[in-house]
């Protein structure tokens, strides 16, 4: 196991995350303390870390960055209401082997060309997991000098957007690190618990977990707080563009713009607000204007285009 | 963080973590691990004795009582709907053996080789198929047939035509009957048909060999979404390029899917076909029952069963889904299978074919909501559910041996752990292979040092194993495993406990030193259950429900309307009722104690508790008295050898045991009672609350004949000798219950006569109100002097040969004399003992003799009724013969 301590994440808390295939656009996580000490809790007790926060609050970004700096590949599963906690272990391809089946020039082929292992059968066991590569391969991402020696970093993404039932059967399998596989009658399982996977695991809160799977993870709750709103949110639009504007104003502007309309829609009542997404993308888009147009002021920039980022969160 | 999240959370294990998590990351402060593990470590109140809750009064069991009631009812009390707990029964456990060496078995057993390690998945057996494919086959045949002509003259005919002289306008030409040319399959792969699939599949690899690649094969994917797989691509709907041909459907067109909405996606795709000129049949794995009559419009339906292919050509009338018939042949077969640990396919079929159900009942199982897992390997959602189905199974009046038959057909698929888990359930004896593997296990467990994560792995399934099992005992060869995990354990509040285990009599050569004992007491306060040692101060707010003797392993056992919940019962550890507990049960090393719930029974007019226990207020003609509960319990008759100024007759001392509880007079009879009942009073020293003297134990027998007559359900009665000591002790064991000393201030009796040379007093020479000095700890007026009280029992004199359990001894002794107890207010101080005893002739009256009366216990239904009690009928009287027909011998 690699020595990442404390130190290294405070040290260096300021991680440029590589584009990689599921996420080509460039990004900058900024590590804070407590991040740091949940990602290491995680590892240390082998408890599953849920992140919980609003939605474009970086908690997806927490796990690519983590596993940057902890040198482990990163294996993912984006969770959509159609998921079922089998997606997590393996995928089976009934179609294509029925299919084959009545096909008298392929036929059946082995086992193994319909199975593709999943996300967590790669995190515990990579060295089977590269059997069962199949027609749905979850391999996971090596980032620049990451090794399977170090361990998997295992991505669930958005676990609150499932059916209910998946968090609660996902508990044995996490909790074990072990799983079965019916169609080879094989259970996989962790096979050097040093190595185990540290897990990762986000929620928007759309919907309340089960507080028994609550009570298996540790917790790290994201909040974005009025008092630190602007100052947080500068620094991490200032990391992900450097030198972008003339006027080092913009940064906070364009934050204290966002926290003005956070304010008004949740006196309104409303639950979904604008958050760090909204903020990067509002000054991404600033800056792309900026080249088309550059005479325009960024100050009037910045208020035409806080109508397109807001109009979402207006009610007709 | 709030209080209520601590409680959630108990400390124990969350601490363990937290101290693992800072061992991990020093540098980390303590406070910012704690927020992972959403712990909160403010100082505030954290333990329930520095700050006392709120002080809530009794009994808010029920869920919104109206704000009144909380108070501590006021006598007299007219609360009638709040149920009270109280001690009904106590039941004493033979003593236990000792189990300090270690069993025969241990020595010789080994070690468990190789790693210990999760239970290996069960393996997939296929179902019988439905339907061979030399049954289909025909069907199909005669289905598909087209006759076409041969280029082959027809002889037969020719000579026919030539022998009849007949002209020949055309040449006969042989026919025969063909397959088509061409067939689409269409194989419905829904998820909810995953029980089927192995027959589709059967058919269609048949189908390919004869037809090869004249067989177009579309793959149905979702019927819902309808999405087709055909020629590799996936389609919405009928793919196109078919038309004017003939179409075989395998599957259900919907009308098994849960969802619902898949048949109408098929009616439509009907239509679409007969446009195309499409002829299409359907071979569905659905009951004639559950088909629907729209459906018949556009396809040539069949029921395919393991009877047959059927045509179904009647339909019953449009239930819009699933027929109730179907439904409950689904539920039933949840209820047969809910001793199943692993449900598939297999398994499903053939119990469903040995129940005659009918095949539709195969998805509707599989896809219940109360199982859980992959489509084909589904396992009891939880413990509660299958407990509920479980509950079912007498009622369906099954052969259990028949049901054992068939799961241990499919045991062998089963890795070594569920089968065991499996027998456990049906309480079926386990093999020698099951209770070697259990064995080594033990021993390993117990003497070999296992690494963590094969430790954690054992734990987990012990801990499954018992979460998951019912009401069953525990296997023999179960138990130390499970004694093993209890003291892994420790205090920890997730220490699962099944119903079956008796956590009192855990194996001794797992468990440790002997087991240690204390004397406690059951205390509620609010919606609280807290079992204190019996020396802890009272706490304001709190009651008393009951005393026992606490000890290592005691068991508490919550049972609600719900169902039931146990738990090790730690003292100072508060329990929450969060519903109204229908009983619950204390479970210790000597005793069991059940308390029930218990609200205004019909005789009463009034029910309430206060600091002295439970009490009901009656009403006879008018006038109300109070009965005390007594509760269960044990205690010593007579008295000591040393005790002062002592007869014979109160030895030898011996131990008498209250299983039941029963209900006593708070006073003496008094006269305003005796006036109303008898419409007379003999009593010298007259006074509406003084209690009745000058009456025979005749007299008392005719009062309680005639206040039961008038009202019915009431069954009062005289108390036993045994039953009156044991109220006026009230758990003390001294001459008198308020101790050693008497004096005038604490009873009516001669006070130029004082007890073991104690002070004089007063000399009243007449009764007092019955109501006068203080009542004993149980709430009982004056049980010591003022009037002697009569007892049920005759006259023995000695204890030699007394019943035990309490009843009234009277198949001995002198039959015309009676008990006296009590002393009065005449005379000496020494009879007013709660040990001393005076015969005397049943119709003897005196103006200081006088009764109080006693009532129940209830007769419970599981035990076996007394001569007599033939009805729950209100007894009309009682007779001298049989004076308590309705108690229990």
């Amino acid at each position: 196991m690699n020595d990442i301590s404390l130190q290294t994440f405070l040290e260096n808390p300021v991680v440029e995350l590589d584009p990689c295939p599921a996420w080509p656009k460039r990004a900058v996580h900024h590590f804070d303390r407590q991040q740091a000490i949940a990602i290491l809790a995680s590892r240390a007790v082998k408890r599953p870390l849920l992140i919980r926060g609003e939605p474009g609050c970086g908690k997806t970004q927490i796990a690519r960055a983590a596993s940057q700096v902890m040198r482990m590949p990163l294996a993912t599963l984006v969770v959509n209401e159609r998921t079922e906690t089998e997606d997590l272990f393996w995928r089976y391809d009934a179609l294509r082997r029925l299919s084959d089946a009545n096909d008298p020039k392929a036929g059946v082929k082995d086992e193994k060309a319909y199975l593709s292992a999943g996300p967590l059968w790669w995190a515990l066991d990579h060295v089977s997991a590269t059997e069962y590569r199949g027609t749905h391969s979850s391999e996971p991402y090596l980032g620049e000098g990451a090794s399977y020696d170090n361990g998997v970093l295992l991505l669930i993404d958005e676990i609150d957007k499932a059916d209910r039932s998946v968090p609660n059967s996902l508990l044995e399998a996490l909790g074990n690190y072990s799983f079965e596989v019916p169609y080879i009658g094989e259970r996989i399982t962790c096979q050097d618990l040093d190595r185990a996977p540290l897990i990762i695991i986000t929620t928007n809160e759309e919907q309340e977990l089960p507080p028994a799977f609550v009570r298996r993870c540790l917790v790290l709750d994201i909040e974005l707080k009025d008092e630190d709103f602007v100052d947080t949110l500068s620094a991490r639009g200032r990391a992900l563009f450097p030198k972008g504007f003339d006027d080092e104003g913009i940064y906070r502007t364009v934050a204290e713009q966002l926290l003005e309309k956070r304010k008004a829609l949740r006196n309104a009542g409303e639950t979904r607000l604008p958050g760090q997404a909204e903020y990067l993308d509002h000054l991404e888009a600033v800056l792309a204007m900026k080249q088309y147009d550059p005479d325009r002021k960024e100050k009037d920039l910045v208020d035409e285009l806080a109508r397109l980022t807001y109009r979402k969160f207006e009610r007709p | 963080m709030t209080h209520r999240a601590e409680t959630e959370n108990p400390a124990a294990g969350q601490l363990r973590l937290l101290q693992r998590l800072k061992q991990a990351i020093p540098e980390a402060d303590l406070e910012e691990l704690a927020a992972l593990l959403r712990l909160d470590l403010r100082p505030a109140p954290s333990s329930l004795r520095d700050t006392p809750p709120p002080l809530e009064p009794p009994p808010p069991l029920r869920p919104e009582p109206p704000r009144g009631s909380l108070k501590p009812p006021a006598y007299p009390p007219k609360e009638k709907t709040v149920p009270f707990l109280y001690l009904a029964r106590t039941e004493w456990k033979t003593p236990q053996e000792n189990t300090q060496t270690l069993p025969d078995w241990y020595e010789t057993t080994p070690f468990f080789e190789g790693r210990i390690d999760s239970p290996q998945p069960a393996s997939l057996r296929a179902p019988e198929s439905l339907l061979s494919w030399s049954a289909l086959w025909p069907v199909l045949h005669a289905l598909f047939r087209t006759e076409r002509r041969i280029p082959r003259l027809d002889v037969a005919t020719l000579i026919d035509h030539a022998v009849k002289r007949r002209p020949l306008k055309r040449l006969p030409w042989q026919r025969k009957r063909r397959w088509p040319q061409e067939i689409v399959l269409v194989v419905d792969l829904s998820r909810h048909l995953a029980p089927y699939v192995r027959d589709y599949e059967q058919v269609a690899l048949a189908l390919k060999q004869w037809f090869h690649d004249r067989l177009k094969i579309i793959l149905c994917h979702d019927s819902e979404l309808q999405l087709f797989e055909y020629d590799g691509a996936i389609w919405e709907g009928l793919p196109p390029g078919l038309a004017n041909t003939r179409l075989l459907y395998l599957g259900d067109l919907g009308l098994l899917d849960r969802r619902g909405l898949s048949t109408a996606q098929y009616i439509e795709w009907g239509r679409e076909l007969r446009r195309r000129n499409i002829q299409a049949h359907a071979l569905l794995t659905v009951s004639p029952v559950d088909c629907q009559a729209a459906l018949a419009r556009d396809f040539d339906l069949f029921s395919w069963d393991h009877t047959g292919l059927h045509p179904i050509t009647r339909f019953t009338e449009d239930h819009g889904g699933v027929s109730a018939q179907s439904r409950a042949q689904a539920e039933e077969m949840l209820v047969l299978l809910s001793h199943a640990i692993e449900i598939q396919p297999a398994l499903v079929r053939q119990l469903r074919i040995e129940r005659g159900y009918g095949v539709s009942v195969e998805s509707l199982v599989m896809q219940h909501p109360a199982l859980k897992g992959h489509a084909v390997h589904l396992q009891w959602r939880d413990t509660k559910t299958r407990e509920n189905y479980r509950q079912r199974l007498d009622a369906l009046e099954v052969d259990k041996a028949w049901l054992w038959r068939l799961l241990k057909g499919h045991e062998a698929h089963l890795p070594l752990e569920l089968q065991i888990e499996q027998r456990q359930q049906l309480g079926e004896a386990l093999t020698d292979d099951q209770i070697t593997y259990l064995r080594r296990l033990t021993r390993s467990f117990r003497d070999k040092t296992l690494d963590r994560a094969e430790e954690d792995m054992l734990i987990g399934w012990i801990e499954r194993l018992a979460r998951r099992a019912g009401e069953e005992r525990w296997q023999q060869a179960l138990i130390p495993l499970y004694a093993l995990y209890r003291r892994q354990c420790g205090k920890s509040e997730h220490c699962v406990t099944p119903q079956g285990v008796d956590g009192t009599r855990l194996p001794q050569w797992i468990m440790g030193a002997a087991q240690s004992k204390q004397p406690a007491r059951l205390l509620q306060k609010g919606a609280q259950l807290i079992a204190v040692a019996a020396s802890a101060p009272r706490e304001k707010g709190s009651q008393e429900l009951a005393r026992f003797t606490w000890s290592d392993g005691a068991e508490y056992n919550l049972r609600t309307a719900e169902g039931s919940h146990k738990a090790p019962l730690w003292l100072d550890q508060p329990i929450e009722l969060s519903a109204v507990p229908t009983a619950i049960e204390i479970n210790t090393a000597d005793q069991r104690l059940i308390l029930e719930t218990i609200t205004r029974p019909p005789w009463a007019t009034g029910i309430g508790r206060d600091r002295y226990g439970l009490f009901v207020e009656v009403e006879a003609k008018g006038v109300p008295f109070v009965l005390r509960w007594i509760p269960p319990g044990e205690f010593m008759m007579g008295s000591p050898p040393d005790e002062p100024e002592r007869s014979n007759s109160e030895g030898p001392q011996h131990r008498v045991r209250f299983a039941q509880g029963f209900w006593l007079a708070e006073t003496a009879c008094t006269q305003a009672l005796w006036q109303a009942v008898m419409g007379e009073n003999p009593s010298k020293f007259k006074g509406e609350e003084n209690p009745v003297e000058n009456i025979s134990w005749n007299d008392a027998k005719r009062f309680i004949e005639k206040i039961n007559r008038l009202h019915p359900g009431l069954e009062l009665r005289l108390p036993s000798e045994a039953e009156w000591e044991y109220a006026c002790r009230a758990g003390t064991t001294t001459p008198f219950w308020f101790g050693s000393e008497l004096t005038t201030d604490k009873a009516n009796y001669d006070g130029n006569h004082p007890y073991a040379n104690g002070p004089k007093g007063e000399y009243r020479k007449k009764t007092v109100p019955a109501r006068h000095f203080q009542p004993n700890a149980w709430g009982l007026y004056q049980m010591h002097g003022n009037v002697w009280e009569w007892c049920e029992d005759a006259w023995h004199d000695s204890y030699q040969g007394a019943p035990e359990d309490g009843q009234p001894w009277k198949t001995s002794g002198v039959q015309e004399q009676a008990v006296l107890r009590g002393g009065s207010w005449i005379r000496l101080g020494r009879p007013l003992r709660s040990a001393f005893r005076a015969p005397a002739r049943r119709d003897f009256r005196n103006v200081y003799f006088g009764f109080r009366f006693a009532r129940g216990p209830e007769l419970k239904p599981a035990q076996p009724a007394g001569a007599g009690a033939a009805s729950g009928q209100p007894e009309r009287g009682t007779s001298e013969a049989d004076p308590k027909p309705r108690r229990r011998r």
